[in-house]
Formats: structure tokens, C-alpha cells, sequence
């Protein structure tokens, strides 16, 4: 089967493997989208930090933002069947270590992670092959470019999770417009948030938002964005802030526009140390900060399912066999996309 | 009835007030002790934050750590009667903004707090009066000076319940030896904590910090914090910090020996910004940092009332009629040898 690699930085590359054979636990699963992440393009680059730390080395077996169907499965593989269609998560249990045997997978001290960190191989490949315990079934209704969606939309739901948003109470700030940023605005409105304010920098991803449902969209180029959330608010402050921007710069009008007994809640990583933070202010309005790793997949396909449509966030349909190239043009020259969605067709 | 104000900063003085009358909602107290908190002593000093920002003025009617007797009550009263021993909350809510409206008093907008922001007419007074339903009547089993000692102990309590402690799996560590961190040390293991690990730069205070119930003390003056709590948890870090002293400096410390998923909880005033903050570190580990500005104090009167003794935490009592002089002496010298210094006003 063909696999797109990263040989070495700025070389991603088709490469022939023989065709994965599940394990007694694993099913193996015929890839039909993989949407490119943020994370796949530091791994191209090379800037990706795990790929300087010593855990992580080239060539890397990269993707993780997939959609596939079962084609056969082990023996002892649980959750699902062949010809269901699937998607995964982000960080797979080892099945071996004390905390494994004793069935807490969530705390295995031998994690790998889907085509990234420790590399379990990814998902830029014809087939792949996952633990069943660590895969997800996906109603038919819901189609593969959904469902490819699920995985970045799935931090987003984890962020909105932990911002406790009280139904026809809460008014959220989410900050930046990646798709992780949309998805969580988005989210808030089906938890039921009273009111949703975005803010970013490009107008049509903010257009997008708002065809999403958001209430509120904020370009900080042009406006005030504490002032405007006091505005919206009364003086109050946003109950919750999900920063989805990964930008250090942004923090500062984050925790200014906290309500009292706010919380905010972190979606990314930042490269860098916050360098002053307005730690009294923060006490002052016994706010709170909390921080996403993890995927709630089940609680995004609930909402897919209650008809939450994520699909606008494709700004881009390409082929499989399109992808190392327009990866490289990537390198040298970001397109305004939010989401570009690669496409199996051409195997299937 | 006499008082003792902050005139202006560094001088505090006894002043003949009349002795206030109860309106109909509130009760008239007659104060048996009152402990010193570092807040009085910046209020007296000029250094608190709300002497500056245009909310509080002098002459400040200051004090809030007490313990009284109610001797008179308004006729509306219906929550405390004469002759119940009472503590009170720590502000007075104004009951007509939009947060009043909404019950979420401590959030009021233009609260008064006893004896600090927006002055409460506060406790260093032989009398104050209090709106009923923010007082709380304590058992008998409590005595006056651990009354006292209820306010800054609830602060402590209000941290130890923000961090989920599990009975027999929690290690907890708590940074300051101040009152607050000592009473929460001491709630921590009444909560159960599997280990309760408390730092400090005082020896003497780190030794009332074991008789209070800490499993072990660590002085970083002596040893590095890092080092030892990486050791002491085989290299897993702590699952709760309640970061007491605040110092920002001890703040890059508690970030690297938290556990994966571990919560900071962050109880005083640090007076500047943290800077560099390895924030991608503590995303690393999935922590969650809360904060405390408030009181559980019903926690802590049951707490107490179960056993936990937080009278170690008084180191000295001094008289009403000298604790003018104490204080302006304190604050000239910035000695900081008392955990708690307890005014007695018998």
C-alpha cells in the first residue's frame, strides 16, 4: 500500500509498505479523509518540538485526523465490526504495562501517539491499523468529511466540556479561528451558551463562524476586544474564555475580559512562557484556568448526530496523491485555509 | 466605646466612638478577641492595594479576625439571638446590584469589607454592629481565641475544598507557614490526604506545621523542593499545591512539582505579575489552577468542631489597650516571628 512519510524536514514522501495485518486486538482500517492538522505541518517543517526532545524521529508515519472504514479485525478486537466506519483517537495504550493489564489504558506508561509523538503509524497511508478499545463508531449518516473533522473538533468539545457552560447563562469568548476556535464556538451554541463572541484575525474564517451560529465576531485589528466583551456583557465579563489561538500575545485580553469566578480554558500550546502574568487580577476575580489534552469524540458525534453541521470549515477538497506536493508549496507559502481535507477516492 | 483606627499610614490610634445602634436587620456585638492579620498591618503600613486605588480612605476603622457575643439585635432579626458567640463573613454586600440580584453576593460590586476595602466599620472596637445574616453562631465547644481564628482558617479550607483532595490517594503539598497555610495543611489531612507536605523558611513554624498534622516539612532555604518532591513521590510530582506564601517566587517551583493532572490552588496576593510563565508545561501536564478569595466558613466551624485544633496557630496575645503600640512597632521592624498575634479585649 502507499504511505505518505516525512523522510526529513521538508520532505514528505510516497513510500510502498506491505499492507498492515491486524493483531489479535486491532482492527485495520481502509482510510477514506485525513484532514491536515497544524501539527502534521510542524512535522513537515520540522519545528514540531517532539521532534527535537529525543522521543520522536524522522522518518515519521504522520496524520491522525482520519476517517476510515473496517475491513477485517483481530480475534480479541472489541468495539467494533468490519464495515463500520470509524474514527480514532489521538494517543494509543501500550496493552502491556501494569496499568494496561489492569484495564486503565487512560493511564499507560507507554503511550504512542497517532502519527505523531512516539509515532504510532498515521493515518497518510491506504490503510492503518488501531486497538479496537481506542476506536470510535460513526453513525452512517454522517459522512467521511465529517467525520475526518471529528478528531480536531473533539479537543474543541473537551475545551467547551471543561468551560461548564451553564444553558441560557454562560456568555464565552472563544479566541482564534482555526478550526479548533470555530468548532468550540459552535459547541458553546449546543451546550446552550446565551450568547457566543469570536474573535481572530481573518474576516472570512469570522464569516464562517457566523454561519456557524456564533453571535458575536470580534477583529481585534478593528475593534477593542475587552471593550467589546464588557459591552456584551454589561460590565460582567465573559463566564468562560476557550483560547484556541495559540498565541502568547492574546492572553492578556483573555484574562481582562474573565467575569467574576470565570474560567478560562487553554487549547494549545504556545512555544513560549507567558512573560507577565496579572496573577492579583486574576485571584481578585477568583477565576480559574484549565488546560485541554484530551478528545471527546463520543460527545462530538452526539452533537454531528443533533445536527450540528462542522463541514464548513473544509476550505479545500485535495487528492491523496496531490498531498506531499501541495504540502510542500505549504512550506514555502500559507494558504488563508481553515481546514484542507485529503481525499482516498482514488483508492476506493 | 473605644476604638483603635488607622489614622494614616504608620500610626494607629484609639478614638472614643459612640457605640452604634443596631438597625432593625442587624445585631450589636461585643468583641472578645481579635487576631492580627497581615492585611491590618498594610492597611496600617500604606502598602495594601485598596489604600491606593481610590476605594478606601483614611482614618480606616480596621480589624476583621474576631470573635464576639451578640448582646443586642434589631427587631427584624431572626438569625442569631443575645448571648450567642458569633464570627462573621468578611464583607458586607450591598443587596441591590445586578450580583446581589443574583445571590452571588461575594462577586457584589460595591461590597464593604469588615475592616479593609471600602471600610466596614470593622473590629479593633469594643462594639460593631453586623447585618444579622452574615454572621455565623458558632457551637460552645469553640472557645474565643479559636473563634479568632475561624476568618483566616476559612480561607485556608476555602483551598483545601478547591482541590478534590481523595481520602487515602492525595498528596497535597502546602507553600507558606503562615496562618492560612498552616490551617490548610492541618484541613488537608482532616480531609483525609494520603501525605500532607508543607514548606516554609521559619524552623519554628515548620515544627507547629507537624503538630498541626503535616507528615512532612521541607525548608527550601535548606534543600531543594523540587528535588525532595520528586523523591518523595517516586517522581510523579504532588497531586495539589495550595500555595500559601505569597511569594511569585515559589510559583515556578509549584509548577514543576505538580503531578500529571495536578491542581495549583492559589490563595493570597502576590503583589506583581508572574513572569514566565511556562504555561505550555502546565498545559503538558493537563493542570488546573483555581484561585480563593473567600471563606468556607461552615466547613471550617465543622472542621474545628470535629476536632482539628488550630490554637497552635496563636504564638502571642497581647491587650486591646496595646495593640496600637504592637502594631505601629510591627510594621516598623517587619517582624514576622508570630504566626498569630491574638488581641484580647476581656
Amino acid at each position: 500500500m502507499k504511505a505518505l512519510i516525512v523522510k526529513e524536514p521538508g520532505q514528505p514522501e510516497y513510500t510502498e509498505f506491505p499492507k498492515p495485518v491486524p493483531k489479535d486486538d486491532e482492527a485495520l482500517i481502509k482510510i477514506y479523509r485525513n484532514g491536515i492538522c497544524a501539527t502534521d505541518m510542524e512535522i513537515v517543517s520540522g519545528i514540531a518540538s517532539f521532534m527535537h526532545d529525543g522521543t520522536t524521529s524522522y522518518p515519521v508515519r504522520f496524520g491522525h485526523e482520519y476517517s476510515g472504514i473496517v475491513e477485517a479485525v483481530g480475534k480479541d478486537c472489541v468495539n467494533v465490526k468490519v464495515g463500520d466506519k470509524v474514527v480514532g483517537e489521538g494517543v494509543i495504550s501500550c496493552g502491556k504495562c501494569e496499568n494496561c493489564l489492569k484495564g486503565d489504558y487512560k493511564n499507560c506508561l507507554d503511550t504512542k501517539c497517532v502519527g505523531t509523538l512516539k509515532t504510532w503509524p498515521g493515518s497518510y497511508a491506504e490503510y492503518m491499523v488501531l486497538p479496537g478499545r481506542h476506536l470510535h463508531v460513526v453513525p452512517e449518516n454522517i459522512s467521511h468529511d465529517e467525520a475526518a473533522l471529528i478528531e480536531p473538533c473533539a479537543i474543541a468539545m473537551t475545551g467547551v466540556n471543561k468551560a461548564k457552560i451553564v444553558p441560557g447563562e454562560s456568555v464565552c469568548l472563544v479566541t482564534g479561528v482555526g478550526a479548533i476556535g470555530i468548532a468550540a464556538a459552535a459547541f458553546c451554541k449546543w451546550r446552550g451558551a446565551k450568547k457566543v463572541i469570536i474573535s481572530g484575525r481573518t474576516q472570512y474564517k469570522l464569516d464562517i463562524a457566523k454561519a456557524m451560529g456564533v453571535d458575536v465576531c470580534c477583529n481585534p485589528r478593528e475593534q477593542d476586544l475587552v471593550e467589546l466583551v464588557m459591552k456584551e456583557t454589561d460590565g460582567h465579563g465573559a463566564d468562560c474564555v476557550i483560547e484556541c489561538s495559540g498565541n502568547i500575545s492574546v492572553l492578556d485580553d483573555c484574562m481582562a475580559s474573565l467575569a467574576h469566578r470565570g474560567k478560562i480554558v487553554i487549547v494549545g500550546l504556545y512555544g513560549k512562557p507567558y512573560e507577565k502574568f496579572d496573577i492579583d487580577g486574576f485571584l481578585f476575580k477568583e477565576c480559574s484556568l484549565d488546560v485541554v489534552v484530551d478528545h471527546a469524540i463520543p460527545d462530538v458525534i452526539q452533537a454531528l448526530k443533533d445536527g450540528i453541521d462542522v463541514t464548513p470549515l473544509i476550505t479545500r477538497h485535495i487528492k491523496f496523491s496531490e498531498c506531499g506536493d501541495f504540502m510542500k508549496q505549504l512550506l514555502k507559502e500559507k494558504t488563508s485555509d481553515i481546514k484542507v481535507m485529503v481525499d482516498y477516492d482514488e483508492f476506493c | 466605646m473605644k476604638a483603635m483606627v488607622a489614622k494614616e499610614p504608620g500610626v494607629a490610634e484609639y478614638i472614643e466612638v459612640p457605640t452604634p445602634v443596631p438597625a432593625d436587620d442587624q445585631a450589636l456585638l461585643k468583641i472578645h478577641r481579635n487576631g492580627i492579620c497581615a492585611t491590618d498591618l498594610e492597611i496600617l503600613s500604606g502598602a495594601a492595594g485598596f489604600m491606593h486605588d481610590g476605594s478606601t480612605s483614611y482614618p480606616v476603622r480596621f480589624g476583621h479576625e474576631y470573635s464576639a457575643e451578640v448582646v443586642a439585635v434589631g427587631k427584624d432579626v431572626t438569625e442569631v439571638k443575645v448571648g450567642d458567640h458569633v464570627i462573621g463573613e468578611g464583607g458586607v454586600p450591598c443587596k441591590h446590584c445586578p450580583e446581589c440580584l443574583a445571590g452571588n453576593y461575594n462577586a457584589c460590586r460595591n461590597i464593604m469589607g469588615v475592616g479593609t476595602l471600602r471600610t466596614w466599620p470593622g473590629s479593633y472596637a469594643e462594639y460593631m454592629v453586623m447585618p444579622a445574616d452574615c454572621l455565623y453562631v458558632l457551637p460552645d465547644s469553640i472557645s474565643h481565641d479559636v473563634a479568632s481564628l475561624l476568618e483566616p482558617a476559612a480561607i485556608g479550607m476555602n483551598g483545601v475544598n478547591k482541590a478534590d483532595i481523595v481520602p487515602g490517594e492525595t498528596i497535597v503539598l502546602v507553600t507558606g507557614v503562615g496562618a492560612i497555610g498552616l490551617a490548610a495543611a492541618a484541613f488537608a489531612k482532616h480531609r483525609g490526604a494520603k501525605k500532607v507536605i508543607v514548606s516554609g523558611r521559619t524552623p519554628y513554624k515548620l515544627e507547629l506545621a507537624k503538630k498541626m498534622g503535616a507528615d512532612m516539612v521541607v525548608n527550601p532555604k535548606e534543600e531543594d523542593l523540587v528535588d525532595v518532591l520528586m523523591k518523595e513521590t517516586d517522581g510523579h510530582g504532588v497531586d495539589c499545591i495550595i500555595e500559601c506564601s505569597g511569594s511569585v517566587a515559589v510559583l515556578d517551583d509549584c509548577v514543576e512539582v505538580l503531578a500529571k493532572q495536578g491542581k495549583l490552588i492559589l490563595i493570597s496576593l502576590y503583589g506583581k505579575k508572574y513572569t514566565n510563565f511556562d504555561i505550555d508545561a502546565f498545559i503538558f501536564k493537563e493542570a488546573d489552577m483555581r484561585t480563593v478569595m473567600f471563606h468556607d466558613t461552615l466547613d471550617t466551624i465543622k472542621a474545628v468542631d470535629e476536632g482539628v485544633d488550630l490554637s497552635p496557630l496563636i504564638t502571642r496575645h497581647i491587650r486591646f489597650d496595646e495593640a496600637a503600640e504592637f502594631m505601629m512597632d510591627l510594621i516598623k521592624q517587619e517582624r514576622k516571628e508570630n504566626v498569630k498575634v491574638m488581641v484580647d479585649f476581656d
